[in-house]
Formats: structure tokens, C-alpha cells, sequence
């Protein structure tokens, strides 16, 4: 009866959530490869030859600001793997809600040339990271996709909980060749099993990272590394506007963080006149920037130091999540493996849709209008990749406003066409039955 | 005659020791990864070297275990990793 119950969970979960596992789990295995793709499609951004000299950070700031006197400074990418040039990150001083931007300088470190410019927001990369991440759905698209990870986190547990039950006799690695059904079953444990550890920890992560916002609000959870100025000594626009030296705050982080290589320098423009510089720390296993050095604008004096390794377990635990869901702490290597992993997830869910269809398969053919699993299978994969197709081309072309628009409209329009056609369905049944009950026999 | 299926080992040791090894495997391109990005005059070399050759030896022994279906040799290949793990990470 137990065992019932969690496959009949198994079962329902797996098929409403399919889907969206399936389309993550595509997207996510391209979302891993994302610096190594923007390195490829933008060499002339992201290469350069490395030289003796390098040139000044703050004169290639001030000159790019100068250039640009409708934004303000938002952040300075400095050199890391896949990316050898400084990416000076700007903002509008006047946004745009439909065309949000984020306008990337790509500059040459060694002689301050001007490589390039674009609107992060319709680079491919991005793209990549919002498919994954939002769906392109801008209000609860986060949420979505961390529910979508809960999702498979309960089906990960159920399926291994049921099979045990289900492999009866049998021992690990036969596949019985019957028919299709008992094949996809098959498979669809060993792999399942086969995968079991590599699920579990990313859809626990993937959950966390999805509805992390309410969880720390439910919590009453700060971010670990926070580090706020209470008294702010100077306005908004003070503070937007102040002449910094890059280059001092450069080489103050490298003496009073050694360990850290930085690879932000973000200042603060919100009156607390604090410079921000995040960065990574070898051998590490936690996200990237985790690590900050905070200075403080006047003096370049440190106010915060810090490192995750000397941290606690729950600030260890808060950016392990990252770094654990896409494969960034071991290199190329295990992006591999977590790819190949990945489209196990897919893997599963297709499976589990192929042995559900195969067992209502005489309860589908009493059916009208019924389709076969193979057109059926074929529709549902063309539909997807004609959806990230299209989110693609209107994503690199036009930002991320007309996407999210768009995907916006056409789920909640989905949804709402499901509701009244359920709703349509339920009267007209009530009307053929009470016109039923009144005809005389 | 149908033959005898150990469900403890079937049901329970093979899917630890696959999660296991996945877990081993992962480690192991983690210390391969600190390792190729280490210079060779750095102390850390051999400890890496160490980690990553163990751990690669432990996943293929988990993955190896888990087709040769001995309930005893996969506790003890379980409780080898354990052990490792737990004296040396």
C-alpha cells in the first residue's frame, strides 16, 4: 500500500513536470558550456595577446565614461579563464523597462584599446543563462524552474524508495527486450539509479537556487557576505559619480587578499561610498565570487575581509549551491560530466512519458483523434526546440524584454486556455446530464 | 529454474555503490583539475596527485563492483571508500 501510494507520486509528479525537466535539462547541459560559447562566438571580445605592459585601468574607465555620458559605471570583469580583456559594465542612467541594458566595453588590458561593445541582455550568453534560469518568464520564472527542481528531487526519492519493489527477481543491467514498455522501464531504473546521486544534488541545488528568495525570507536569511555601511557619507549621486583609482584599488586587494584572485570590482551607488571587489580563491569548491574584499572609497581602507574557507558551515553551504548545480569548480572535465549527466534528468523524464503512454496505450486507441507515441514524441520535441529557437533569435536581437513578453503572455495565456476549456468541458457535461434526466423515456 | 537474485545487494549495496562512485568520480576531476593547474614547484603536487589517482582507482572499483554482483565485496568496496574519505578529505 506504501509502495503504492509513492508511485502513484512518482508517477503524477513525473508526469506534470516532465516537461519542464526535460527542457531543462537540455537547456541547463548548454547553460554549463556558457564562458567557453561567448569565447568561441566573440573571440575579437574575449582574446588577446598577452604583453609585458599593461595599461591603466582608471584612464581606460574614465575615457569609456567619458564616451558614454548617459550611463554610469555598474562593474569592471577583470581577466579569468575564457576571458583574457576587461569588460567595463555599464548602466543607463535612464532605464527602459521593456529594453533593460547592460552595456559591456570589451577592452584590451595591454595597450587600452576599445575591442567592442554590446548589451549583455542580447548576447547568446545570456541568453543560455536566462533559458535555464527563468524560462524567459520575468515574473515567477525563477520560481517556476525551482519548483520544477523540487519536483524532480521528490521523484529522484520515489523512484529509488519503488525500485526496489520494482526489480523483483531481477538483477541490475537486464534489460528485457518484450516490448517498448518493459524496455523504457528498464532503462529508465538502471539509469535512474545509475544517476540517483548526480539528481539528488541537482535538484536539491536547483531547488534552492529557484526559491531562494522566499527560503531566505521564510528564514529570515541574509546573505552570508553582506557587509552594509549604515551612515552613508555621501548622496546617490555623489557616490555614482565619485573619480576612483582602479588601479590602487587593484593592487591594495592583491596585498591585503593575496589568496584571492579578483575578478569584480564593483562600486557601491548607493551612498555608502564603498568599493566592492569580489573574486575567486584556487582550489575552492564554492561559487566564484564568494570571496570580497570591501574598501572604502575615501581611504582604500579594508572594512571586510572575506574569505568563505574561514566561514561556518551554513555560509559554506549558501555558496556551495552555485558552483554544485553547474559543474563550476573542476573545469572543462567535469562541465563533461555533468553534461552527459544532465541529459540523464531528460532522459528519465522521456522515459517515464514513453512507459505511460505504452500502459493507457488500449485506453488511448478506444479514443478519437488519438495520436501515436511517435508523432506525439515528434511534435512535443519539434514544438521545444522551435520555442528555444525563437526565444533565441528575439533574445539576441531584441534583449530580454520582448522574449519575456512574450513567454509571459503565452504561459499564463496557456493556462488560462486550459482553465476555461476545463471550465467549458465541466458545464457542458452538467447540461447533457440534466438534459438527459428531463427527456421522458 | 529461475535463478537466485541477492535483493540486498541488488536492491540496496548497488545503488550506494553507484552513487558512490559518481560521487568518486567527481572528486577525482576535481583533484585533476587542482592538479593540472598547479605549478610543478608548489608542496600540494603529491597530495593531489595522490587524491585524484585514488579516487579514480575507487569510482572504476564502485563501477566494476556493481556488475560483479558479490554482496560481500561490494560492502567491503563501500567501506574502503568510506574509510578514505573519511581519513583523508
Amino acid at each position: 500500500m506504501k509502495n503504492k501510494l509513492l508511485w502513484k507520486i512518482h508517477n503524477w509528479i513525473g508526469l506534470y513536470s516532465g516537461v519542464v525537466i526535460v527542457f531543462l535539462s537540455i537547456t541547463g547541459a548548454a547553460a554549463l558550456f556558457r564562458p567557453e560559447i561567448d569565447r568561441v562566438l566573440n573571440p575579437e571580445l574575449t582574446k588577446v595577446v598577452p604583453q609585458e605592459k599593461k595599461a591603466s585601468l582608471t584612464k581606460v574607465v574614465e575615457a569609456i565614461l567619458s564616451e558614454h555620458p548617459d550611463k554610469y559605471l555598474f562593474e569592471i570583469e577583470l581577466p579569468k579563464p575564457y576571458l583574457d580583456t576587461w569588460n567595463i559594465r555599464l548602466m543607463p542612467k535612464e532605464k527602459k523597462e521593456l529594453f533593460p541594458m547592460i552595456w559591456e566595453v570589451f577592452v584590451n588590458p595591454y595597450t587600452g584599446e576599445i575591442l567592442g561593445e554590446r548589451n549583455y541582455f542580447e548576447s547568446f550568453s545570456y541568453f543560455l543563462r536566462n533559458i535555464h534560469v527563468r524560462l524567459y518568464e520575468a515574473a515567477y520564472g525563477r520560481q517556476i524552474v525551482g519548483l520544477a527542481g523540487l519536483a524532480l528531487l521528490i521523484s529522484t526519492i520515489t523512484g529509488f524508495l519503488i525500485y526496489g519493489q520494482f526489480m523483483k527477481k531481477r538483477s541490475f543491467g537486464e534489460v528485457r527486450k518484450k516490448n517498448l514498455r518493459i524496455q523504457q522501464a528498464d532503462l529508465h531504473k538502471y539509469i535512474g539509479i545509475a544517476a540517483l546521486f548526480f539528481n539528488l544534488m541537482i535538484s536539491i541545488t536547483g531547488a534552492w537556487l529557484g526559491l531562494q528568495v522566499y527560503l531566505m525570507d521564510a528564514f529570515d536569511m541574509n546573505i552570508p557576505s553582506q557587509y552594509v555601511r549604515e551612515n552613508k557619507p555621501l548622496s546617490k549621486e555623489q557616490d555614482t559619480a565619485f573619480a576612483l583609482d582602479f588601479d590602487k584599488a587593484y593592487s591594495i586587494s592583491k596585498s591585503a587578499f593575496p589568496e584571492m584572485t579578483p575578478w569584480i570590482i564593483r562600486p557601491t551607488t548607493n551612498g555608502e561610498g564603498l568599493i566592492h571587489i569580489y573574486g575567486d580563491i584556487s582550489g575552492q569548491t564554492y561559487e566564484r565570487r564568494s570571496n570580497k574584499l570591501v574598501l572604502d572609497k575615501f581611504s582604500y581602507a579594508t572594512q571586510q575581509k572575506y574569505n568563505i574557507s574561514d566561514q561556518g558551515f551554513g555560509a559554506k553551504l549558501y555558496y556551495v549551491q552555485e558552483a554544485f548545480h553547474f559543474g563550476d569548480f573542476a573545469g572543462l572535465p567535469l562541465k563533461v560530466l555533468y553534461c552527459i549527466l544532465a541529459f540523464s534528468s531528460g532522459f528519465l523524464s522521456l522515459s517515464g512519458f514513453i512507459i505511460y503512454l505504452e500502459r493507457i496505450k488500449k485506453k488511448r486507441e478506444k479514443k478519437e483523434n488519438q495520436t501515436p507515441l511517435k508523432p506525439l514524441l515528434v511534435k512535443w520535441t519539434v514544438g521545444m526546440l522551435a520555442f528555444i529557437v525563437i526565444i533565441a533569435v528575439l533574445s539576441t536581437n531584441f534583449g530580454i524584454g520582448v522574449p519575456s513578453l512574450l513567454v509571459t503572455i503565452s504561459i499564463y495565456g496557456f493556462l488560462l486556455f486550459m482553465i476555461l476549456k476545463g471550465l467549458y468541458k465541466l458545464v457542458r457535461k452538467k447540461n447533457m446530464s440534466s438534459q438527459a434526466q428531463k427527456t421522458p423515456v | 529454474m529461475k535463478k537466485q537474485v541477492d535483493s540486498v545487494n541488488e536492491n540496496y549495496l548497488i545503488p550506494a555503490l553507484l552513487a558512490f562512485g559518481l560521487f568518486a568520480l567527481v572528486t577525482a576531476v576535481y583533484f585533476f583539475s587542482q592538479w593540472s593547474n598547479t605549478p610543478l614547484e608548489m608542496k600540494e603536487l603529491p597530495h593531489l596527485q595522490m587524491n585524484m589517482i585514488c579516487f579514480s582507482i575507487l569510482a572504476l572499483l564502485c563501477f566494476y563492483l556493481t556488475f560483479l554482483k558479490k554482496r560481500w565485496l561490494s560492502i567491503i568496496g563501500l567501506t574502503l571508500g568510506l574509510a578514505y574519505c573519511f581519513f583523508y578529505l
